[in-house]
């Protein structure tokens, strides 16, 4: 047998080895079988058949995945089901078999292909790529022609899935399986709908791999390395043993970070913090809660956009809400508004190009220019509002003026669906994000128009600094722990105190322990974070006192620089708490 | 029979979601929907004809029904189509 590594995108990681499960991808026959007169009526029912069979899976799946992932991920069924039983897919397809005397392959084959130059000679992308859908569903007859072929594996046998490309349908069915071990496809990247579904479902991944189809046959082994991107097929037993090591060091690490998900999350003096997640889809929930978070502390919107051709309707935006605001109950889901312009554009706004993206129409400037769009989203959030475990946070404000601005459009919208008789949390809080650094100045101002404020560290930090962090000439003079840096993040954390209002970090300080102890020793209680580090955040909070911390980084506010904040802050907190920032296991391999 | 011209207003046009709607209520009707665009006439119960028509926002169709409960399902058609599909925009 032949070794072949492959090097592809890890998207998610750990390690995952088994034996392949090749899906059999219909190949469309060109094949034309004929069939005597006499067998056409036979051949008839050997259509209806398999179209009977494929309706009971659809239906079967549709259930499924509705109850498993929402009803947003399972409408996709309900097209394809129309497709099934649409009357002219059915006559074209029993007339090529009556007319041509046919098998039903024969019939399946050329009726995709039809459709197939029907769809590409649209001139609408999203009406274009619908020929996947019929496909799709030709694909399913074509399986259940075949009565042995229709079960293509028993459920129960593990294995790594290895394909070409999965169909967002496909995915969401194969990656909820107990049995898939793994995942290795020629095609997709970082943010496909597999990639996304993987990670939220930890199930180590690799994209992008080319042609992994062309070189592996089923019943082949494989170990797929998510962490590093890597696949090998058919591995000598040494490689599969240090393979083996390197998996159950992984596991043992997400084990250690699982256990630590039912303890408290206080200080040895019992100060309590609360750790919230930074997430992106509704599907992760479910993930950061199993590793500690108690709430959502930033759901990025901005998804909802990448994932439909055109823009997303009201409907769409409440469908994601609603399953955030129930997933997440009885915790708070902090829902930030389109976070976009500048670098960060989507094809379908047309935002023209801008010499300087940073300081460029991005955020709330771009939401309070695009006031439809805003609207659409703010009702949504309202309406998926009635748990009354949903807030609502703004990003990227520069003044008190568009505050009020924002807070007169919410008036409005509020009233709208008053009128409408919607349901809604009257007293949804409201918040900003601080990432301008005029805002941080201004924190006592806003913070007597908004319900609770919301540190953007990243931002803050390279607008601060004057720093473009992906810069490799500048990028060593971004740090979190510069003087200045820290002396505006404790003014805003103050101010917060003073007001008696909410401050919550969400930048990638809150989940550094090091940086999260300073900021706890200015006196913040609420982290938000990449759930993936809470646990780590939650140890490191767990082992200190909070009173040690803000005696420490009350000495450390008077020294000049960032390393001698750093290395006067280690030291003391070691002398007093040695386990602070002992981790076990590979965090840096973490995403 | 009953022809009436509609323009479709809401943002995604006759999309997926938008298709299984108007088919299903189609399907509620006996009378024969077909639905005229540019000259290309297609079968109304049928979401791959919808889909292939490829209407965007502000799209011209015509509708063409007829059968006993012809007045019924345009009504209820065109309500579907003024209002959005029950999209927002």
């Amino acid at each position: 047998m032949d070794i072949v590594r492959l090097r592809g995108i890890g998207v998610s990681p750990g390690i995952a080895m088994g034996d392949v499960l090749l899906p059999k991808l219909v190949i469309f026959t060109s094949r034309k079988e004929a069939i005597s007169a006499s067998e056409v009526e036979g051949e008839l029912e050997r259509l209806r058949l398999a179209i009977r069979r494929t309706k009971a899976d659809l239906v079967q799946v549709r259930e499924k995945i509705r109850e498993k992932m929402g009803k947003e991920n399972s409408f996709i069924f309900d097209a394809h089901l129309l497709i099934l039983e649409d009357p002219t897919l059915l006559t074209g397809l029993e007339t090529i078999i009556r007319e041509e005397k046919s098998r039903a392959e024969w019939a399946l084959s050329k009726t995709n292909g039809r459709y197939e130059q029907l769809f590409e000679s649209l001139n609408d992308d999203y009406f274009r790529q619908r020929k996947s859908d019929v496909s799709d569903v030709l694909t399913r007859i074509y399986r259940n022609l075949d009565a042995q072929r229709e079960k293509e594996q028993p459920p129960g046998t593990p294995h790594i899935l290895v394909s070409h490309e999965l169909l967002p349908s496909e995915a969401a069915v194969r990656l909820g399986r107990e049995t898939t071990l793994g995942v290795a496809l020629d095609m997709g990247g970082v943010t496909s709908h597999t990639a996304i579904l993987a990670r939220s479902l930890n199930i180590p991944a690799v994209l992008g791999l080319r042609n992994i189809t062309g070189h592996v046959r089923e019943g082949d082994f494989v170990i797929v390395d998510g962490t590093d991107g890597e696949v090998i097929i058919n591995p000598p037993a040494a490689v599969r043993r240090e393979f083996q090591a390197k998996k159950e060091k992984y596991d043992n690490y997400r084990r250690e970070l699982q256990k630590t998900a039912h303890l408290k999350p206080v200080t040895l003096d019992r100060v309590r913090v609360r750790l919230l997640a930074n997430i992106e889809l509704p599907e992760e929930v479910r993930m950061a809660m199993s590793l500690g978070a108690e709430g959502v502390g930033l759901f990025r919107s901005e998804f909802i956009y990448l994932r439909t051709a055109s823009l997303p309707s009201e409907e769409d935006h409440l469908a994601i809400y609603s399953r955030l605001a129930a997933e997440a109950a009885p915790h708070p889901v902090y829902i930030r508004t389109l976070d976009i312009g500048g670098e960060k554009s989507l094809p379908q706004l047309n935002i023209e190009q801008e010499p300087n993206p940073a300081l460029g129409l991005r955020a709330v400037r771009f939401s309070l220019m695009n006031k439809g769009l805003f609207r659409t989203q703010l009702r949504a959030i309202l309406r998926a509002s009635a748990r009354k475990n949903v807030r609502i946070l703004i990003p990227m404000v520069t003044e008190v003026e568009e505050i009020i601005e924002v807070k007169d459009i919410f008036e409005g919208v509020k009233a709208e669906l008053r009128r409408e008789n919607a349901k809604f949390d009257e007293n949804i809080p409201l918040g900003v994000m601080i990432e301008v650094p005029a805002a941080a100045a201004l924190t006592d101002l806003i913070l007597r128009e908004v319900d609770y404020v919301s540190v953007g560290t990243n931002d803050l930090i390279q607008y601060f600094l004057a720093v473009d962090r992906s810069n490799e000439f500048v990028s060593y003079l971004y740090k979190p722990l510069h003087p200045a840096v820290l002396r505006l993040i404790r003014s805003v954390i103050q101010s917060a105190q003073k007001a008696g209002k909410e401050v919550t970090v969400c930048g990638e300080m809150a989940a550094d322990p090091l940086s999260a102890i300073v900021l706890m020793g200015f006196g913040l209680r609420t982290f938000s974070m990449n759930p993936i580090f809470i646990p780590r955040i939650k140890k490191a909070m767990r082992s200190v006192e909070s009173k040690t911390a803000e005696l420490i980084v009350s000495e450390a506010m008077k020294l000049r620089s960032a390393q001698e904040i750093e290395e006067y802050v280690i030291e003391e907190i070691l002398v007093r708490h040695p386990q602070v920032f002992l981790m076990g296991g590979p965090a840096h391999t973490a995403p | 029979m009953i022809d009436k011209k509609i323009m479709i207003r809401n943002k995604l046009g006759l999309h997926a979601r938008a298709a299984v709607k108007f088919v299903n209520l189609a399907n509620r009707f006996s009378s024969s929907v077909k639905i005229e665009k540019n000259g290309t006439e297609i079968d109304g119960k049928s979401i791959l004809g919808i889909l292939t028509l490829a209407a965007t926002q502000g799209s011209e169709i015509r509708l063409l029904v007829s059968g006993k409960d012809e007045e019924a399902a345009v009504r209820s058609l065109l309500e579907l189509i003024n209002n959005r599909f029950d999209e927002k925009e």
